[in-house]
């Protein structure tokens, strides 16, 4: 099953 | 008419081990996506529909399941990929 495993922003 | 999905932008994509972290550079975010989608975001290069890209997985990882819950699961993962900027609807 294709998933979104996480999401996050990137903070430089 | 079906809807179409394709990547809004070549982003970069990366693999380690089963699972593939794609790079938004304009919003600048890191979505972590499982083996199978990383599948799927490599055929959105090109123009697909749900159901199009249901039957290129369907070959590739050579699954036996029930077509709609597929196409649904599929769909899912889609509209998670356009809500966060990944990918566009086409027509």
């Amino acid at each position: 099953k294709p998933e979104v495993l996480s999401h996050q922003q990137i903070v430089f | 008419m079906m809807t179409k999905f394709v990547k809004t932008k070549e982003y970069e994509a990366s693999q380690f081990d089963d699972e593939w972290v794609i790079l938004n550079t304009d919003q600048f975010t890191a979505t972590k996506v499982n083996e199978v989608g990383g599948f799927c975001w490599g055929l959105l290069d090109n123009e697909h529909t749900v159901d199009s890209i249901a039957e290129e997985v369907k070959q590739h990882f050579e699954i036996v399941e029930d077509t709609e819950s597929f196409k649904h699961d599929i769909d899912q993962f889609l509209k998670e990929l356009h809500r966060y900027g990944l990918v566009t609807n086409v027509s």
